[in-house]
């Protein structure tokens, strides 16, 4: 049997909570880089000292946010692979995924090569994870004969360089709103082009 | 008492049982990090297993990948009291 959590855990919870929403604001508004954590405690409305408590330091708190992020996707993408390997519904999931939070995804793929190596190496592992799914699709479309033989790696290398490039331009591609939202059904019918026999 | 939805050796998702290390739903880790009894795989080997896959999937340099398998390992459950 679970114990209720006591109040002041609920406070800390909630803090935590804020201070991930504000700090997700502050990226957005002004990128990784040139966020201070101060200005996140400020927003949030607690002591820069309390914002310590909570996380170490500025990389920890965006990695925290990637994860929280990531539970949702990589959900949705296991039970996918269970059902059925289709891969317009897998990338229709990612492109969802990140058309949800677009500028925060943006900011990532700006920034990513400036990021602290840890920092860098760090979202890059995590990523591995996402691509993984992708491969395996591939390679079972492959071995299916549906899908062309290919460098399975350089696939998807394509597709994610591509994805990243319209999301670190979206202001030339698209300044009036989301970028995927309009560019979603383009990438998945060319890329399934590409690859098809 | 696992934390009950991720691998604790490589963070990877336990969602069904054939996700699970010997196909038993009560273990700490996935069928990559572990033998086909369940039992974890040594460090070296997880190790191994991870920086494969990261060069496969990213294309990047073993060197980084290797970089990064050992960061990421040390924060997991299973490896941080490793001691480096």
């Amino acid at each position: 049997m679970k114990t209720k959590p006591n109040k002041r855990e609920l406070q800390k919870k909630a803090t935590r909570n804020l201070l991930k929403q504000c700090a997700k604001e502050e990226f957005v508004k002004q990128g990784f880089l040139k966020t201070a954590t101060h200005s996140i405690a400020k927003k949030a409305g607690v002591a820069h000292g309390t914002l310590f408590l909570h996380f170490k330091t500025r990389e920890t708190l965006i990695m925290e946010i990637i994860r929280d992020e990531l539970v949702t996707l990589t959900d949705d993408m296991h039970l996918l692979l269970d059902r059925a390997s289709d891969l317009k519904e897998l990338l229709t999931i990612y492109l969802d995924y990140l058309e949800k939070d677009e500028l925060f995804f943006a900011v990532i793929a700006r920034e990513l090569p400036f990021y602290p190596p840890e920092l860098r190496r760090e979202i890059f592992f995590t990523e591995s994870g996402v691509r993984g799914y992708f491969y395996l699709i591939l390679e079972g479309g492959i071995k299916n004969g549906r899908y062309k033989e290919q460098d399975i790696t350089m696939s998807v290398t394509f597709l994610f360089g591509t994805i990243s490039y319209i999301l670190a331009n979206r202001e030339s591609l698209n300044p009036r709103g989301s970028v995927i939202k309009v560019k979603k059904k383009e990438i998945i019918k060319n890329f399934l082009t590409y690859i098809t026999k | 008492m696992t934390d009950g939805t991720f691998c604790e050796s490589c963070g990877m998702p336990l969602r069904s049982e054939k996700d699970y290390g010997g196909g038993d739903t009560t273990n700490k880790y996935c069928v990559h990090c572990t033998d086909e009894k369940g039992i974890l795989k040594p460090y070296d080997q997880v190790l191994e297993g991870m920086v494969v896959f990261a060069v496969k999937m990213m294309g990047s340099s073993e060197e980084e990948a290797r970089k990064a398998a050992v960061e990421n390992m040390a924060k997991m459950p299973a490896w941080k009291d490793r001691g480096e």
